[in-house]
């Protein structure tokens, strides 16, 4: 794949389908819990509200069970994510980004005064 | 429950100096505007979490959680889950993003993303509203933990905790916060764990306790001698045994019979007289028009008390407070569970203290690594407060008698067989409880004063402000700051904590929650989009939530519809999609108005820091 210009439509278009992609999947698998407990609470009410462990099945769920799954979760998407990050540094073309050893110089154009 | 608890006050005066002491030490760190605010940025990941942790957990989460849990059960583990895992909506959507914009603050990024002044003042606006809803139970808690404590009116642990906190915010500032929060997050991780694996080992674990806590044979507690308790305003006695009550004062009261079905059959206004006997069946409700003491008869059982069922089994109490009618009761209380969850999970992106903290990462990668490690400490911190509450529900019941069980993980140690053990777990827990409203008091407090100071100040009124005038402005930002929180604590005293951070959470959720996730990935939201957006949703959100807390404080007549009611007092699952739509609809009727630089402000919301494109906001 050829490399692209840094502040190029592609580039920004790339990335960003990717990040969100990533984002949302995982999203949608926390989303999918959180939205599955209450329903099976509503209409499995015997399988729910059975003993388990001491607590209910309910209870353990919400008082134990998730909390892993939102580390897993938390760890599987920082884990991604900078992998992305370092795939996509590769992305671009050098010769597109900002002059080396300017690090610190400071790109005054996000400071909100438009008045120039 | 009169007289001072002499060890647990040591505890409290020793976490008290401690903090002021880390402030004043924490002085002689910070010298300059930026270190004031943000400690510098070279916080590394392991110390910054902890302080965003131990800033997060505040009184709802130390005390309001297990009191919740003790009066109403099941249904209130959602928040503990709720409040940690809204931190996953922050680390996938905006933790990066946010960082890599380079703002300080929220009203920094809606500013720089849509280079606009008036976005800047809405999001100052609405940062400084969320900040005193949130303040307002921290003061809660403080007040009735002194009380508890001292014997002392509420109003003086208010007074007390807010002078503290202010006085090291204007002495120390952020650096020194920074410091302190994140020791505070163990203080606090130690104090709900350390007691309770002690009182565990000896009342038996934290299943048995729930099977107990929900067997069909817990009965309540029947008191044995006449017992008085003090009531606040609306406060109310539901009897369940047939019982008799003697008011100290005149009051007025509502009277509600129920019928066979559970539902409310009648309600009328009584008069009662001071130090008159009145007797009442088993099921009746009275409910108190002002604040009252009341002798409850030796022989009754201990009223309020929840029944076993409805507290062990999801759908109970809590989310089924509207439910009128056997109809609504089949989705009433799905529904307010659902809304609840709403506003937990979008909510926490919504802090204002809790977002700034991004800041103090050097970069995005950083930011996530934190975010990561907070959702862990907090994992492990909310395992425990239901502890409390289970326990609590089978051991200290009288608590259920006035609506004290917020007072949980502060009294539960006294139950222990010695009493020497039993005061000193307990100053464990009350010196947790204090670092908990002490931290989320000062993180406000910064976030608040760091407001007026950077954002009204520095940037709307006097731009070329010299940083040694901004830190004047945000010392005095800080004196006033403190001085309204403590105001406005005053007036909540008879409203649970965890209601009240709830609240915080479903303003946070409808405003600052869509403009972060959209400002961050739709490239097309206009500033008319996102101001459209936030108003509504927000209008929506704080309607609501004064609505119903007028009703609970008995001066508006509250609605009778059961859909309505709940979704008043949970608004964020209307209110949120509500903004968001806004959003896109304004956005696309005014698309004139992206900035023409939008491809450089999202190329540098979503391109590696590496790249070189990170420009940071404050420059001194």
């Amino acid at each position: 794949m050829s490399k692209m210009d840094l502040h190029s439509e592609e580039f920004l278009g790339t990335i960003m389908r990717r990040q969100l992609r990533l984002s949302m999947g995982i999203a949608s698998v926390f989303v999918l819990i959180i939205v599955i407990v209450p329903l099976l609470n509503k209409f499995l009410p015997d399988v729910m509200n059975a003993p388990f462990l001491g607590f209910t099945l309910s209870w353990f769920i919400l008082g134990f069970g998730i909390f892993p799954i939102l580390i897993a979760l938390a760890i599987l998407f920082v884990r991604r994510s900078n992998a992305f990050e370092d795939e996509a540094i590769g992305m671009v073309d050098a010769s597109t980004l900002p002059v080396a050893g300017s690090a610190d110089h400071r790109d005054t154009s996000n400071t909100p005064t438009p008045a120039h | 429950m009169a007289g001072v608890s002499i060890i647990p006050l040591m505890f409290v005066v020793g976490i008290v100096l401690a903090t002021i002491g880390l402030g004043i030490y924490a002085t002689r760190l910070s010298r300059t505007t930026s270190d004031f605010y943000v400690a510098g940025r070279g916080v590394n990941a392991f110390w910054n979490s902890s302080a965003i942790s131990g800033e997060y957990l505040s009184a709802a989460s130390f005390m309001g959680i297990a009191g919740m849990v003790m009066k109403s059960g099941y249904d209130v583990l959602w928040y503990a889950v709720g409040y940690a895992a809204g931190y996953v909506f922050l680390l996938l959507f905006i933790a990066g993003p946010l960082r890599r914009f380079g703002a300080y603050t929220i009203p920094d990024f809606a500013e720089g993303r849509f280079d606009s002044k008036a976005m800047r003042k809405l999001a100052v606006l609405f940062a400084l509203t969320i900040s005193f809803f949130y303040m307002m139970p921290q003061m809660k808690g403080a007040g009735i933990t002194l009380a508890q404590l001292l014997g002392s009116p509420y109003w003086v642990g208010v007074v007390v905790v807010g002078s503290v906190i202010t006085m090291n915010v204007i002495l120390g500032g952020m650096k020194g916060v920074t410091f302190v929060q994140a020791m505070q997050y163990w203080v606090k991780m130690f104090a709900i764990a350390i007691p309770m694996f002690i009182l565990m080992m000896v009342f038996g674990p934290y299943n048995a306790q729930v099977a107990t806590g929900g067997s069909p044979d817990a009965v309540p507690f029947t008191l044995t001698e006449n017992e008085t308790f003090k009531y606040p305003q609306a406060g109310e006695i539901k009897f369940t045994s047939d019982g008799t009550i003697k008011p100290e004062t005149a009051v007025a009261a509502k009277h509600l019979t129920y019928g066979a079905d559970g539902f409310v059959a009648t309600k009328t206004k009584i008069q009662l007289a001071a130090g008159e006997s009145v007797s009442y069946p088993k099921g009746d409700k009275v409910v108190f028009a002002t604040p009252v003491k009341v002798e409850l008869e030796a022989g009754m059982t201990v009223p309020n008390f929840t029944k076993s069922e409805a507290w062990l089994r999801p759908f109970g109490p809590f989310t089924s407070k509207y439910v009128t009618d056997a109809e609504n009761k089949q989705w009433v209380p799905l529904l307010y569970t659902y809304s609840l969850v709403v506003a937990l999970l979008c909510g926490t992106a919504g802090l204002p203290h809790i977002l700034v903290r991004f800041y103090t990462n050097p970069d995005g990668r950083e930011a996530k690594k934190t975010t990561l490690l907070v959702i862990g400490l907090l994992s492990l911190f909310y395992i425990f407060p239901a502890m409390w509450g289970a326990m609590g529900r089978n051991l200290i019941p009288s608590l259920y008698a006035n609506g004290g069980t917020d007072l949980v993980t502060i009294l539960l140690p006294t139950k222990l067989a010695s009493p020497l053990w039993g005061q000193i777990l307990s100053g464990v827990t009350s010196a947790g409880a204090f670092a908990a409203f002490m931290t989320t008091f000062s993180g406000l407090l910064v976030s608040v004063s760091g407001g007026f100071a950077h954002d009204i100040y520095g940037r709307m009124l006097r731009p070329n402000a010299s940083p040694e005038s901004r830190l004047t402005a945000f010392k005095i930002a800080a004196l006033f700051g403190g001085a309204l929180a403590m105001g406005l604590g005053l007036l909540v005293q008879n409203f649970d904590i965890n209601m009240l951070v709830g609240w915080a959470f479903a303003i946070g959720a409808s405003t600052y929650f869509p403009l972060l996730l959209m400002g961050a990935w739709w490239r097309k939201l206009t500033a008319a989009g996102a101001v459209a957006g936030m108003l509504g949703g927000g209008a929506g959100a704080i309607s609501s939530v004064v609505f119903t807390m007028l009703v609970d404080k008995g001066l508006v007549t509250p609605l009778t519809n059961g859909y309505v009611n709940t979704l008043l007092a949970q608004p964020a699952i209307w209110t949120v999609p509500l903004a968001l739509t806004l959003m896109v609809v304004v956005s696309l009727a005014t698309q004139g108005m992206v900035p023409s630089d939008i491809r450089l402000k999202m190329l540098k919301l979503h391109a590696p820091e590496t790249l070189g494109l990170k420009a940071d906001y404050i420059k001194d």
